[in-house]
C-alpha cells in the first residue's frame, strides 16, 4: 500500500479514527496490528520476516543488557544476524552474479545458480533501526521490555517502508504519553500529507515523465539537455523522498507521534558537508553514529578521516543498491566530502580565504557548485549500467565532437507529446523560485507547514483546499512508486 | 493595624469525585467537535462547496467531448476517421491488431500504394471483393481493428459510434482467443479504447462489468461524485494545450528540434504498444516480400499462461451486449473466429481454445447471427503469419476473401448488402 494510493487514503482515516476512539491501553496493540496489516498488503508472507527479526532483536536486546561478561560477543552475533539477513535479500543476487562473472573470466565452467530474490519492502530501514537499538543497549540505554512496544518501533506504518530512521529513545516514550486528540496535530498532519502528496504527485511524477523518457538516451540529447535532466532528476528524487517523508510525518502527527525530520532544504547547502547535514538527515546521522564513529571518525588524523569517509560513503552507496553504479555513486560522495574537508583545512590556514568564503557571493557559488557536484553523482545512480553512464558523462562534459557541435541548444521542450516536455524549463525555474522563498521562510515553522502570520491564518483552509483540488486534478491514473522504496 | 495583605489560607482539601471514563459516544462527540473547528475540516468543506458549484454549473457541459485535447491514440485516430465518413458504412470490421494489421497490409497490396493505417481505415479490398462476389453491392467497408482491443471495446464502439449517421449494415466481429481473455488487463474499463470512448456516453449502467475489482469501481464512483476527478483528463488536456501555446513564442529561437520526434524503425515496429501515435508511423508498402518472422513467443505464452476464467466470463457478458446492441440498432452482426498460427496454437491450452470456439458458436446460435470459423477452412499456413499471432498481407488477403465470400453467400448478410438503404433500422 503506497502513501499515494487510494487504498492508503481509506486506510489512514480508519486507523486514525479507531486509534483515538479506543481506550489508551489498547492503542499500541492496535497500531501494531494496523502496521502489520499495512505491511501484509504488499506481500503477506514477508510478515514472517519482520516478526522473526523483531522477536530476535527483542530477546537479543534483553540478553545484551543483562549479560555482564559476553555482552560484546552477543552484540556482534546479533549484528551479524541482522546484517546477514539484509545482505541476503539485498546482495545475494549481486554477489552470485559477480562471482559467476569472475569465474567466467577465469575460464572456470562452474556457475552458481541464480534465484530471483524479492527484496522485502523497508528491510534496509528496519534493520538499521535494529542495529541502532542493539548498539545503544550495549552502550547502556535500557532495553525495551514491553514486547508490543518493541514490535511497534520498527513496524510503525508511517515510517515502516522508507523511514525516517527512528531512534527508540525518541519513539518508545511517545507510546507512554496519554495523548489526547489534538487539533493542532490533526491540522498539521493533514497539511503535511497534502504537501507531501503535492511534492510527489505534482512535482516528482511530472518530472519523472521527462526524465524516464530522455535520460536513458544521451545520444538524442544536447549537453544542456543532459545538465537540465540531471538537475531535474536531483529535484525529482528530493521531492519524491521528502514528499514521502512529509506524508510519513503527517500520518504520524495524526496519531499524535513525532518522527525525525529528514530534509532541510538540502539544495541550498553551501558545501557537500552541509548538504549531508540537510539531506536524508536520519540516514546521515545513522551512518555517522554506527559506521563513521566506530571506524574511528575524525579522531586519528586527516588521512584516517579521509579513509573513514570513503568507507562510510562507499557503504552508503552500496546500501542504495547492489551494483557497481551505486558503489560509484557513494564513492563520489565520499570523494566530494574529502575534497571539501581538504579545502576547509586550506581555508582555515588562510585569513584571506576565510574572509572570501564568508562573503555572500561565495556562498552562492558554493550552493551552485554543491548542487552540480551532487547532480553529477546521480548519473550512475539513475542509469542502469556503466556503459550508458559513460556515454552520458561524455555528453555532459562535451567530450565527443557530436556533443561539441551544438552543446547549448535546448531540445527537450520540443519533444512532441505530453505538456510536461514544453513545461520542463518553466517547472525547473518555478522550483528554483520556490526554494528561494522556502529559504526566506526557513525556521518559521516546521518544514512542510506554510508559515502564515496570525492575521492571515484565515487563508490556511483555502491553501489546504487548493492543494487538495490540485491533487485531484493532476493525480496520475496509476500509482507510481516512490524512488526510495527500492532501497 | 489592618493588614491589606491577603491572609495565607490553608488549602482546602476537597474530595474530587471520581470521573467516569468517557463513553464511546462522548469520545465520538469530542472527535466531531474538534474536527469541526479544525482548519483541515474547513478546507474539506471548501473543497466540497467548490465541487458542488462545479457539478451544478458544469463548465464542460456544452463542450463536444471529441473537441477536447486528448492523447492521439489508435482509438482516437480511428474514431476521427470513422466520424468523418460521409455516409454510413456498409461493413465495419471489429477486432484487435490481429485484424487491423493484416487487412491494412493487404490494402497496400490491393491499391499498389503506401497505406497509412493511422489515418486510412477504409478497406477497399473488402469493398472490391464484395462487388466481385455480390455484384451490385455498394458501400464503404471500414477496418476498426485496434491494438489490444477486447470485446468490451467492440461494445463501446458499437454503443458510442454507431449513431444515426454512422450505423453500418453489418458488423463483423473478428475474434481470436486473446480478445476474450487477455491476461494483461485488470478489467474491461482499463483499456485505452474503453477510457477514450467513455467520453461519448454515460457508463453508469456498465459499472459492474467494466470495473470488476474494488479499486477501479471506487475510482469510478469517485468520478461520479467528484467533479475534479471526473474532469481530470479534460482539465489536464486543456491546460496542457494552453501552456504549450503560451510557451511557443517564448521558445522560438531558443529551442532546437528534438531527435525524439524522429521515429526510428524500432519505434514504428512497436507502435502498437504506444499510447500515442502519429501519422506516418505505420505505413504499409506494396510488393514487400519478407520472410522475416518476429519471435513474440514470450509475449504470446504470457497471454495464455492461464485460462483467466474471470476475464473470459466477463468478456462473454460484453459479447452478449455487443450482439444485442447491434441487433437493437438493426445491424447484422457476424462472428468470425480468427486464424491462429500453427506455432501459436501450440501454446494455447486445448480447453481454452475449445472454450473460445464453443462460445462463438453458442453466441451465434443465441443471437441468430452468422458465424465463420476461419480455422476450419484450413487455408492458413505459417507463411501467412509474421509472428505467433499476427498475419501479414497474404493472411489479410485470405481473411478478407473468406469474409467477403461469406457475406455474399449468407442470406442474412446478402440481403443487407444489396439493400439500398443505409445502415440501421
Amino acid at each position: 500500500m503506497l502513501f499515494n494510493s487510494a487504498a492508503y487514503l481509506v486506510f489512514l482515516p480508519i486507523v486514525v479514527a479507531i486509534y483515538w476512539l479506543i481506550p489508551f491501553k489498547y492503542r499500541t496493540a492496535f497500531l501494531l496490528v494496523a502496521s502489520y496489516f499495512f505491511y501484509m498488503t504488499w506481500k503477506p508472507i514477508y510478515i514472517v520476516l519482520i516478526v522473526a527479526l523483531t522477536a530476535f532483536n527483542y530477546f537479543a536486546g534483553i540478553i545484551i543488557e543483562k549479560e555482564k561478561v559476553r555482552r560484546k560477543l552477543y552484540l556482534i552475533g546479533a549484528l551479524v544476524a541482522n546484517i546477514a539477513t539484509l545482505a541476503y535479500f539485498k546482495y545475494a543476487y549481486f554477489a552470485i552474479d559477480s562471482a559467476n562473472g569472475v569465474l567466467a573470466i577465469a575460464g572456470r565452467k562452474i556457475s552458481y545458480p541464480l534465484h530471483d530474490i524479492i527484496l522485502p519492502l523497508g528491510i534496509s530501514f528496519f534493520v538499521f533501526e535494529f542495529i541502532h537499538y542493539l548498539v545503544d543497549v550495549y552502550k547502556g540505554s535500557p532495553a525495551v521490555k514491553a514486547p508490543l512496544e518493541f514490535a511497534l518501533f520498527p513496524s510503525f506504518f508511517p515510517t515502516q517502508i522508507a523511514g525516517p530512521i527512528k531512534r527508540f529513545q525518541d519513539f518508545v516514550p511517545q507510546l507512554h504519553l496519554p495523548a489526547k486528540i489534538n487539533l493542532k496535530d490533526i491540522d498539521e498532519g493533514v497539511e503535511l500529507i497534502l504537501w507531501g502528496l503535492f511534492k510527489k504527485v505534482i512535482v516528482a511524477d511530472s518530472l519523472a515523465i521527462v526524465i524516464d523518457k530522455c535520460m536513458p538516451h544521451p545520444e538524442m540529447l544536447t549537453t544542456i539537455d543532459c545538465w537540465m535532466l540531471l538537475w531535474a532528476f536531483a529535484i525529482q528524487v528530493y521531492f519524491d523522498f521528502s514528499g514521502y517523508t512529509d506524508i510519513a510525518r503527517g500520518s504520524a502527527a495524526l496519531l499524535g507521534f513525532k518522527v525525525p525530520l529528514n530534509f532541510d532544504l538540502p539544495f541550498l547547502a553551501g558545501s557537500i558537508t552541509e548538504y549531508w547535514r540537510r539531506w536524508h538527515i536520519s540516514l546521515s546521522l545513522w551512518l555517522r553514529d554506527y559506521l563513521f564513529f566506530p571506524l574511528g571518525g575524525s579522531k586519528h588524523g586527516t588521512l584516517a578521516t579521509i579513509r573513514n569517509v570513503m568507507i562510510t560513503f562507499t557503504i552508503a552507496g552500496l546500501w542504495h543498491g547492489a551494483g557497481l553504479n551505486y558503489i560509484i555513486f557513494g564513492a563520489m560522495h565520499g570523494l566530494w566530502l574529502n575534497c571539501n574537508r581538504v579545502w576547509r583545512l586550506i581555508v582555515d590556514k588562510s585569513p584571506a580565504l576565510t574572509t572570501l568564503t564568508e562573503t555572500k557571493i561565495f556562498h552562492v557559488f558554493g550552493v551552485l557548485l554543491t548542487f552540480n557536484a551532487l547532480a553529477v553523482t546521480l548519473v550512475t545512480f539513475r542509469l542502469p549500467n556503466l556503459e550508458l553512464s559513460g556515454r552520458y558523462f561524455q555528453k555532459l562534459l562535451v567530450l565527443t565532437p557530436e556533443a561539441a557541435s551544438n552543446p547549448i541548444s535546448l531540445t527537450i521542450p520540443s519533444i512532441e507529446g505530453a505538456a510536461n516536455f514544453a513545461l520542463f524549463p518553466v517547472f525547473l525555474l518555478a522550483i528554483v523560485i520556490g526554494h528561494l522563498i522556502s529559504n526566506q521562510l526557513r525556521g518559521k515553522t516546521a518544514p512542510g507547514i506554510l508559515p502564515l502570520p496570525k492575521s492571515m491564518q484565515i487563508l490556511k483552509p483555502a491553501y489546504l483546499a487548493a492543494l487538495a483540488i490540485l491533487l485531484l486534478l493532476f493525480a496520475p491514473d496509476g500509482t507510481p512508486s516512490f524512488v526510495y522504496f527500492q532501497f | 493595624m489592618l493588614s491589606t495583605e491577603p491572609k495565607e489560607v490553608a488549602p482546602v482539601q476537597t474530595i474530587q469525585p471520581e470521573r467516569p471514563a468517557p463513553t464511546f459516544a462522548a469520545r465520538l462527540g469530542s472527535v466531531f467537535k474538534i474536527t469541526a473547528s479544525s482548519k483541515a475540516a474547513q478546507a474539506a468543506l471548501l473543497v466540497i462547496l467548490a465541487n458542488w458549484a462545479l457539478v451544478v454549473t458544469n463548465p464542460f457541459k456544452n463542450v463536444d467531448p471529441d473537441s477536447l485535447p486528448t492523447l492521439k491514440s489508435w482509438v482516437w485516430w480511428t474514431t476521427q476517421d470513422y466520424r468523418q465518413l460521409k455516409e454510413s458504412p456498409s461493413v465495419v470490421l471489429l477486432g484487435s491488431s490481429l485484424l487491423m494489421n493484416s487487412v491494412w497490409m493487404q490494402e497496400a497490396e490491393h491499391l499498389q500504394q503506401n497505406v497509412d493505417i493511422v489515418v486510412n481505415r477504409r478497406t477497399r479490398y473488402l469493398e472490391s471483393m464484395l462487388s466481385k462476389y455480390l455484384p451490385g453491392s455498394k458501400g464503404i467497408c471500414f477496418n476498426f481493428g485496434l491494438p489490444g482491443s477486447m470485446v468490451s471495446d467492440d461494445y463501446m464502439i458499437a454503443r458510442t459510434l454507431f449513431d444515426k449517421e454512422h450505423t453500418p449494415k453489418i458488423v463483423v466481429l473478428c475474434l481470436g482467443p486473446r480478445d476474450l481473455m487477455d491476461t494483461s488487463f485488470s478489467c474491461a474499463g482499463a483499456t485505452s479504447a474503453f477510457r477514450y470512448l467513455e467520453r461519448f456516453t454515460d457508463t453508469k449502467d456498465l459499472l459492474d462489468i467494466a470495473y470488476t475489482s474494488t479499486w477501479p469501481k471506487i475510482n469510478f464512483m469517485l468520478r461520479e461524485f467528484i467533479y475534479f476527478v471526473d474532469k481530470k483528463h479534460h482539465s489536464q488536456s486543456v491546460l496542457g494545450e494552453q501552456a504549450k501555446s503560451a510557451l511557443n513564442p517564448v521558445y522560438q529561437g531558443v529551442t532546437g528540434p528534438s531527435k525524439f520526434n524522429v521515429k526510428t524503425d524500432f519505434d514504428k515496429q512497436f507502435a502498437f504498444y504506444r499510447s500515442e501515435v502519429e501519422k506516418g508511423v505505420f505505413i504499409a508498402k506494396p510488393n514487400v516480400q519478407t520472410d522475416s518472422f518476429y519471435d513474440n513467443g514470450k509475449d504470446w505464452k504470457k497471454r495464455f499462461k492461464n485460462s483467466n476464467d474471470e476475464m473470459f466470463d466477463n468478456q462473454k457478458i460484453w459479447l452478449n451486449k455487443t450482439l444485442a446492441e447491434a441487433k437493437a440498432k438493426g445491424i447484422v452482426p457476424v462472428l468470425v473466429n480468427m486464424p491462429v498460427s500453427e506455432l501459436g496454437i501450440k501454446y494455447i491450452p486445448p480447453q481454452v481454445y475449445k472454450r473460445h470456439v464453443d462460445t462463438l458458436v453458442e453466441m451465434a446460435a443465441k443471437y441468430d447471427c452468422p458465424y465463420v470459423d476461419t480455422m476450419k477452412e484450413g487455408q492458413f499456413d505459417m507463411k501467412d503469419f509474421s509472428d505467433y499471432g499476427h498475419m501479414d498481407a497474404s493472411g489479410g488477403r485470405k481473411i478478407v476473401d473468406i469474409v467477403a465470400q461469406f457475406l455474399a453467400s449468407d442470406s442474412r448478410t446478402r440481403s443487407r448488402l444489396i439493400d439500398g438503404n443505409g445502415g440501421g433500422l
